[in-house]
């Protein structure tokens, strides 16, 4: 019996030697359609505005769609392609496409209609621009110095913001903090010779409100960020918020910050502005905002998948209008001592490099 | 006044009317192994036609209580497999009256069902018991038998990936099943990513499923309650048995420490891995994995009314992977070798993954007097799991020696400390009162992680950094559950079972009170036909979190905090049940689930450890599941088996923002069409077979359907994948035939037994597991897109697949 058993065994294992059968299944979500993307800000009057055309497992840029906007129901606004060639290294061309701009005045409580058609395909979003929070105060910042934090493990300098925002009561609002900085290049005689803008970047990890649990190196690595700077009103419903963040930049730019240093002259002052904005934004956005950031952290089947807010009639994509309260700090013109101030920038005994 | 006077009169009548009744109680065991036998029947065979059926069964410990009027009463006993035993008893006062059943070739049911927990006749709906033999025979992948499986032929239970011992219970998660292991619910309850359950085949005594009604005495789970009863021990003589099989080895032993009074059950089981080892090394991972179960138990008999049993069970797991590498040359000569070259440099990586429960109880059971009886229970749980990395990556170039060193530990574990006060009254045949107590101390560690990274050269350190970091710390939690049910019946036909289970969890400062009703109802309408109903509501206080469809250590038990609220479910049942006779029994059964604050991983969210709390990743929502249960069973005879067929539909929604833009999507167990075949025979005492067959249409998973674009605030475009809703997609159908033959041979001392089994005889290509790509294909004469989108790859890991064992028992 025991040598029957094992010739049963081993003709079962001869016939089983294979290890995976494989079939594929093919989903056929190939159908062409229109992707239309929009973040309308309030305080702008140029706008960005971005089509695309997703089949299957592409989602290709146009650069031929109409593309129109109406505020409360006027006149359609007509969006212009911005498209342009930059000479890149080595000589070579560049073809950029920046999406459609359209030039329109946005007002809280404003009811937009974004349209967008190409070939057969057409796509539409009705969206109505937040009101803002109530108005920042009390910002005010102080110099410190953030020992052994910097990229490289020395100390650095940094700038300290102390935000306080008054939230709108009566509703749940979701909230965006950013800010901007303008420096200018001025003559000996008080002229203003040039300017250069960028967005600043916040370090918020410090603050309740922005990242509620404890942050570390490994949860960076992770890519636990908030890097929007994005918060809700659930923990000051009604009520204010000083937000408590300092600005990180200490890096450096691009080339037209390079470029913008390099014309400095002896004798050179410079100033800067720095703008703080509270957006509001509609519960999608916020939760848009979250998706990207998720996506950006996907861990393959480890992860969730990510579904994406979507308001886009037609089509796929996601628009939205947010409106900013701003308070903006001047600080006074520095003579410049022969290398840009990177206020912010790393500081190690006594010498900038 | 009157009305109190009224009362009173009320209750002195009802207690005249115990007065006149005489009461016999004890211990129905095995004659041969003094096992008690749980659920077995006493009727008392009233002469009078028509009569009131009087009759009880036995608890969990084996012990029974009837109450008789006094005068000469014949009294029977009888239990599935044994031979029925009669009494005619002159009943004068309190007796106690221990029986020791015979087991019978004969397989037959039992005279006696009134009152039992489980089957046709209990009141409960929904309520299955897996006799230890079916557990036996039944076909099992690498012959390895398994007592979760075994419940995912039973309708209204699902199982996860095929070949796991995962358990979904009417539309409800992996964590929604109170398994207790001798009334010690367990945790972690899979070996080898979920291919094994914990519980050794040889250790269990028996295995009762509730899905339906859930008496009082059973809470902290929404949709199913496990309850395995593991052998206490032949107080005769030694018994063992050692079992080789492909993947495991497995022994059991039990006996009588002192004959008659102190007994002793132990069995282990331990997976191969000098077997898996070569198969890890074929696919070039050097690694190993191996589990072991360990069961042990000891019962002591003081007297006839107390009873003292100590039990243990510890498992494990552990994974280890162990990586080096070394290498040395000359920069002038790369073949020279040894510790004087140029350049020396060794690497080496260590993975260690453990985890796995320890669990031990002292229960006392206590007769006070004959009507009421007691148990009570301490014991401990505890369930861990610790994963820990170290890497070493050190060089030695031209005399000079860098070394850089990494450890990461990542640990997770639960401290249960439970005790729990269990009676049964019997005051009168009609009423069957339990009532008890339980408080447990819960001790979570949800996630604890410490990375450390050191890096010098020669004697100067560069880097020396560590890194706490605790997601939610330690989480302490205070259970309390009160609980009284009342098994009653009114004449031939009525029996209801009505009580209360009231939770209390406190945790964070918090307090959560859960008042539970329960109820069912049976109505026998002649014929054998009976009407059920039920309702339950209950409450769980933690959950697993999981984001894969396999059980995977990281899998993160949880508790409610201060933000999580316990998750809730109100189940209504209905059901009619026939008792064909011979042995035949059909039900058909529907179910309504109803769930609150159901957990699920945010989209986007993942298990691992970030600086945020797992409380920030997970939504709180609702889940609705209903269907159908068709059941039809043979249970006597050479031939019994069973076929159920389930359908059902289950799904969930998640506030808005959360999960799936705040719609509902199906739960991915959503399977419409559940056949489950199950059909043992016995020839003769030599040779019997079995075989199952199980078909379910496809659960759901989520795919990608396309490519799209999207802009963040600063007008930066990505690509991203594009996922119209979750679980988007529904899977194939899976079906697979599975057969085992058993050959018995008498020998001197006990028997042996070959087992061959087949797992997927007819080697169907099932969806083991599916795999998601973004592709393209192209026509490989023109070039061109062929066709363009989501590939789905669909995976067999389990073809045909034989098996074998060989099981001497002595």
């Amino acid at each position: 019996m025991r040598r029957y058993i094992m010739m049963i065994l081993a003709a079962a294992f001869a016939t089983v030697s294979c290890e995976n059968i494989v079939e594929e299944i093919w989903s056929s979500d190939n159908e062409a359609m229109l992707v239309l993307n929009a973040q309308l800000r309030q305080d702008e009057t140029s706008h960005r505005i971005f089509v695309n055309c997703s089949s299957g497992s592409r989602s290709e840029t146009v650069e031929d769609a109409e593309v129109t906007v109406s505020v409360n129901g006027g006149a359609s606004v007509k969006g212009v392609p911005l498209a342009y060639t930059r000479e890149g290294f080595g000589g070579y061309t560049l073809d950029y496409f920046d999406g459609y701009e359209v030039k329109v005045a946005l007002s809280p409580g404003d009811k937009v209609d974004v349209k967008a058609s190409w070939r057969s395909l057409s796509a539409s979003a009705s969206i109505e621009v937040p009101e803002a929070c109530g108005v920042i105060s009390a910002v005010d910042t102080a110099m410190i110095f953030v020992p052994a934090g910097g990229e490289d493990g020395h100390d650095y300098r940094s700038r300290q913001y102390s935000i306080a925002v008054q939230d709108r009561s009566g509703e749940k609002n979701y909230y965006m903090l950013s800010f901007q900085e303008t420096f200018y290049r001025i003559s000996p005689t008080g002229e203003k010779l040039a300017q250069m803008t960028n967005e600043g970047a916040f370090d918020s990890s410090a603050d309740h409100l922005l990242h509620p649990m404890e942050t570390s190196m490994l949860g960076d690595i992770l890519g636990d960020d908030n890097r929007y700077n994005i918060f809700t009103d659930e923990m000051f419903a009604g009520a204010s918020y000083t937000l408590k963040v300092m600005d990180s930049t200490y890096g450096f730019y691009d080339e037209n910050w390079v470029m913008f240093w390099d014309d400095f002259q002896e004798g050179d002052y410079y100033s800067m502005d720095r703008v703080i904005r509270v957006y509001t934004l509609t519960f999608d956005e916020y939760v848009y905002l979250k998706s990207i950031v998720a996506a950006n952290n996907d861990l393959g089947f480890m992860t969730e998948p990510v579904i994406y807010a979507e308001n886009v009639t037609g089509g796929l994509g996601f628009v939205t209008a947010m409106t900013p309260s701003s308070y903006t700090i001047k600080f006074s013109a520095e003579p410049y001592e022969g290398v840009p101030p990177y206020t912010a920038y790393r500081y190690v005994d006594n010498l900038y490099y | 006044m009157k009305r109190v006077l009224c009362v009173l009169m009320m209750i002195a009548a009802w207690a005249a009317a115990f007065a006149q009744k005489i009461t016999v109680s004890g211990y129905i065991t095995d004659a041969k192994s003094g096992e008690s036998l749980i659920g077995a029947g006493v009727i008392y065979n009233n002469p009078v036609q028509g009569a009131p059926l009087v009759g009880a069964v036995s608890n969990n410990y084996g012990y029974y209580t009837l109450s008789l009027p006094a005068g000469e009463r014949s009294v029977t006993w009888s239990f599935l497999g044994y031979a029925d035993h009669t009494e005619t008893l002159f009943l004068s006062r309190d007796t106690v009256i221990n029986v020791h059943l015979e087991p019978s070739a004969s397989i037959k049911e039992a005279v006696v069902t009134a009152r039992k927990e489980a089957g046709l006749n209990s009141t409960n709906t929904g309520a299955l018991e897996v006799p230890q033999s079916v557990l036996e025979t039944m076909p099992a992948l690498f012959g390895e038998k398994d007592v979760l499986k075994s419940l995912q032929f039973l309708p209204g239970v699902q199982g996860g990936s095929t070949g796991s011992s995962g358990i979904y219970v009417r539309g409800g998660g992996p964590d929604e099943n109170l398994i207790l292991l001798d009334d010690i619910p367990l945790y972690g309850v899979n070996h080898m990513f979920g291919i094994f359950s914990v519980f050794t085949p040889e250790a269990v005594k028996k295995v009762t499923l509730f899905k339906g009604s859930f008496p009082a005495r059973y809470g902290g789970r929404l949709s199913s309650v496990i309850d395995v009863r593991t052998n206490d021990g032949n107080d005769q003589e030694f018994h063992g048995l050692v079992s080789v099989g492909m993947l495991s080895d497995r022994v059991h032993l039990e006996g009588p420490i002192v004959k008659g009074t102190t007994t002793f059950s132990m069995s282990g089981r331990v997976l191969h891995s000098f077997l898996f080892t070569p198969i890890l090394r074929y696919f070039d991972v050097p690694a190993n994995y191996y589990f072991y179960d360990l069961n042990g138990k000891i019962a002591h008999k003081f007297s006839n009314g107390d009873r003292l049993i100590a039990s243990v069970y510890h498992g494990r797991d552990r994974f280890l992977v162990k990586y080096e590498d070394d290498y040395s040359y000359n920069y002038d000569d790369y073949t020279h070798r040894g510790s004087d070259s140029d350049v020396v440099r060794r690497e080496n990586t260590n993975i260690n993954v453990d985890w796995g429960n320890t669990v031990g109880a002292l229960r006392w059971n206590h007769a006070f007097g004959s009507k009421l009886f007691a148990n009570t229970t301490l014991a401990y749980n505890h369930y861990e799991m610790d994963v820990d990395l170290t890497y070493l990556d050190y060089c030695k170039e031209r005399g000079i020696e860098t070394q850089q060193k990494m450890d990461v530990t990542y640990d997770s574990g639960i401290n249960d400390i439970d005790f729990k006060m269990d009676f049964d009254y019997n005051p009168v045949p009609e009423h069957l009162v339990k009532f008890g107590v339980e408080y447990i101390h819960h001790d979570f560690r949800p996630q604890t992680a410490t990375f450390s990274e050191k890096e010098t050269v020669g004697k100067e350190t560069l880097m020396d950094t560590t890194m706490n970091m605790s997601s939610g710390n330690k989480l302490i939690g205070h259970e309390v559950s009160l609980y009284i049910e009342d098994d009653f019946v009114i004449g031939q036909r009525l029996s209801f079972n009505p009580g209360l289970h009231l939770g209390y969890f406190r945790t964070q400062g918090k307090n959560y009170f859960s008042p539970q009703p329960r109820f069912s109802g049976r109505l026998d309408i002649g014929g054998g036909v009976s009407v059920k109903a039920s309702y339950a509501r209950m409450s769980q206080y933690v959950h697993l979190l999981a984001s894969t469809d396999i059980s995977l250590p990281t899998d993160l038990w949880v508790p409610i905090t201060k933000d999580i609220k316990p998750e809730t479910a109100d189940q209504f049942s209905l059901g009619t049940y026939w008792d064909a006779g011979h042995g035949w029994e059909l039900s058909l059964e529907g179910y309504y689930k109803k769930m609150n604050n159901i957990l699920e991983y945010k989209d986007g969210m993942s298990v691992l450890i970030t600086s945020s709390g797992w409380e920030d990743k997970v939504a709180m929502g609702e889940g609705r599941a209903y269907g159908m249960e068709l059941f039809i069973q043979k249970k006597t005879g050479n031939t019994t088996g069973w076929l159920g067929y389930t359908l059902a539909k289950s799904d969930r929604r998640f506030p808005d923002g959360s999960i799936n833009r705040g719609e509902w999507f199906p739960f991915k167990y959503d399977r419409r069409h559940d056949i489950s075949l199950v059909v043992n025979h016995r020839f003769n005492d030599c040779i019997d077979i079995s075989g199952s067959w199980k078909f379910f249409t496809g659960g759901v998973t989520t795919l990608t359907t396309r490519e799209f674009t999207v802009v963040d605030v600063n007008d930066n475009r990505r690509e991203e994948d594009y996922v119209s809703s979750r679980g988007n997609y529904r899977l194939p159908p899976t079906h697979t035939l599975n057969l085992g033959v058993n050959f018995h041979k008498k020998k001197r001392h006990g028997e042996r037994v070959w087992n061959i089994s087949l797992y997927n005889v007819y080697n169907n290509m099932n969806p083991d597991f599916v795999y998601k790509e973004r592709a393209t294909e192209y026509d490989p004469g023109t070039y061109t897109v062929k066709r363009e989108g989501v590939r789905v790859t669909k995976i067999t890991v389990l073809p045909l697949l034989p098996s074998f064992s060989y099981t001497r028992k002595f």
